[in-house]
């Protein structure tokens, strides 16, 4: 399995996800020798720390290409202001 | 000109005279409800007719007992044809049309446009479920089409914030009323798909069926449907679908909606990745005493229990082998002693016989050898006597000196004799410094002439 070859910290959440979740289907599988399935089973509980701390310390980024953003109201501002398209 | 001025009139008697004069006017008119308000409560529902092209807007009234009898939905947007006449309040000075009857014009002629454009592209199949792109599972970057200002942008960020904080937002904020928005919107469009967005959110928040008259576009609907990127629309706060919607790859009611569609929530990810490390935790258990199954049945077969008992049959037949050979060793031994001592005695008889023939082959070679050393000193002795001769002649050579002189026979024999010569024999005569050459001439004896030597004294 070529996806081995990156560290778990260098995947994004979405190619992290699906290799853990790739990872527990071929647990499921029980097809696996006992030695891979240990080491699947260690690549797993680290790619679930991965995201899980991924998930933990996410900052949205904001891109804007065109147009001005008025500055961003605080949340709970903008949810008393919300109402008026 | 000196005619008289009119009365000045008080402002109710003018408005009275412009009353009567404009409720003396029964029209027809045709217009699109802008506004509408029709509360519970209020003795007549007012909205306002406009044209679409020219600017001009006509507030009307229609009493509540007419509207209701009239039964006729409109909403903003509506185009609609009314009859009624020009009313004045004169409490307000304000104009009003009040109207009597009221239908929709076709079904509002930007409406039928509308639909007659939704028509045509499901005919083309751009409407259809095969047209629409998948929305990514968990988007990475995600683009924002919509206006910069109002709630509708911050709507979404907030929606995506909370939501999946982890997805960066590209956000192409663009004008989204008026004749220019979809030229907008199509460019926005372009931007954030060329910037590498997963999904495009096509957002703006609720207005008047004219305000989004935009999303209605069809060059906007062709370019919805041909971006390579899905797109994901939330227009509005109305349950009417514009034709951005339809084109859409998946239509949400508003903004927060649409946000919501394409990010799962922080919690639903937090409570997967729980279950993927319990399925994990469950499924390495199962296997790891799926394994121990294995072995402990391993353990309980007969080969483990009795791990002799296969051996068996080669045990027995090893026995009997080596049973053989313990008795064809010694066999084998005595057979092999036996050639070797009969092959000692052949090597002793013959080494025997070889060295007889060599000792006398060597004693015939010894003899061969003295007589053939016997033979070769012969030369060698008589060369020596000769040698000694010559040296016994030579020894005297400081007694010639004094006068005595040595007498040889021409072959070199010294005379020591009268019978060594006879006369007329030659005989040199040496002297100490030279010979003389002599014949003899007579011959006489001596009384002592056996012993030769003393003829030199």
């Amino acid at each position: 399995m070529n996806e081995a070859a990156q560290k778990p910290e260098e995947l994004t959440f979405k190619e992290a996800l699906s290799q853990l979740e790739s990872i527990v289907s071929s647990l499921e599988s029980g097809d696996l020798e006992l030695e891979q399935s240990l080491e699947r089973y260690s690549q797993g509980v680290k790619l679930l720390a991965v995201l899980q701390g991924k998930l933990d310390s996410a900052e949205q980024k904001v891109q804007v290409l065109m147009g001005q953003l008025a500055a961003a109201p605080e949340d709970d501002v903008q949810d008393t202001t919300l109402s008026k398209a | 000109m000196t005619e008289q001025a009119p009365e000045a009139l008080s402002v109710a008697a003018a408005l009275g005279i412009a009353k009567g004069q404009l409720e003396k006017l029964t029209l027809r008119i045709i217009g699109e409800v802008s506004e509408l308000s029709n509360k519970p409560g209020y003795s007549a529902v007012y909205f306002t007719l406009k044209d679409q092209q020219e600017k001009a807007a006509l507030p009307c009234l229609m009493w509540m007992n007419r509207f209701k009898a009239a039964g006729v939905d409109f909403k903003i947007g509506s185009l609609v044809e009314v009859t009624g006449r020009f009313s004045l309040y004169a409490a307000k000075g304000r104009m009003n049309f009040d109207v009597s009857t009221i239908s929709l014009a076709g079904e509002g002629d930007i409406r039928l446009r509308i639909a007659r454009l939704a028509k045509k592209l499901e005919a083309e199949g751009l409407t259809s479920p095969e047209a629409k792109l998948p929305l990514p599972r968990l988007p990475q970057r995600i683009g924002l089409v919509t206006s910069p200002r109002g709630a509708a942008v911050y709507d979404v960020l907030r929606t995506l914030r909370r939501r999946y904080p982890l997805a960066e937002v590209v956000v192409a904020g663009v004008p989204v009323e008026g004749q220019d928005a979809p030229a907008h919107l199509m460019t926005a469009l372009d931007a954030v798909a060329d910037a590498g967005v997963d999904v495009v959110l096509l957002v703006r928040g609720g207005g008047s069926f004219e305000d989004l008259m935009p999303f209605n576009d069809e060059g906007l609907a062709r370019h919805i449907a041909a971006l390579k990127v899905p797109v994901v629309t939330g227009i509005g706060h109305e349950p009417d679908t514009s034709i951005a919607d339809m084109v859409a790859d998946m239509r949400a009611s508003t903004p927060t909606a649409a946000a919501e569609a394409v990010v799962p929530a922080m919690a639903d990810l937090s409570a997967l990745l729980q279950g993927l490390g319990r399925r994990m935790g469950f499924a390495q258990g199962a296997s790891v005493s799926r394994v121990q199954r294995m072995l402990s049945d391993l353990r309980g077969r007969p080969c483990f229990a009795d791990p002799l008992a296969f051996i068996r049959d080669d045990a027995q037949a090893v026995d009997e082998l080596s049973g053989r050979l313990e008795a064809a060793i010694p066999q084998q031994l005595q057979a092999s002693a036996f050639k070797a001592q009969e092959l000692k005695l052949r090597l002793v008889r013959l080494g025997t016989g070889l060295v007889r023939g060599e000792q006398a082959r060597l004693a015939r070679l010894g003899a061969d050898l003295k007589a053939y050393g016997r033979t070769l000193l012969d030369p060698f002795r008589k060369e020596h006597s000769i040698m000694a001769a010559k040296l016994e002649g030579l020894s005297p050579l400081a007694i010639l000196s004094r006068g005595y002189a040595a007498v040889f026979t021409p072959e070199g024999q010294v005379v020591s004799s009268v019978a060594d010569v006879e006369r007329g024999s030659r005989i040199d005569v040496e002297v100490a410094d030279g010979t003389l050459g002599c014949i003899v001439d007579s011959l006489g004896s001596k009384m002592r002439n056996e012993e030769k030597g003393s003829t030199y004294e």
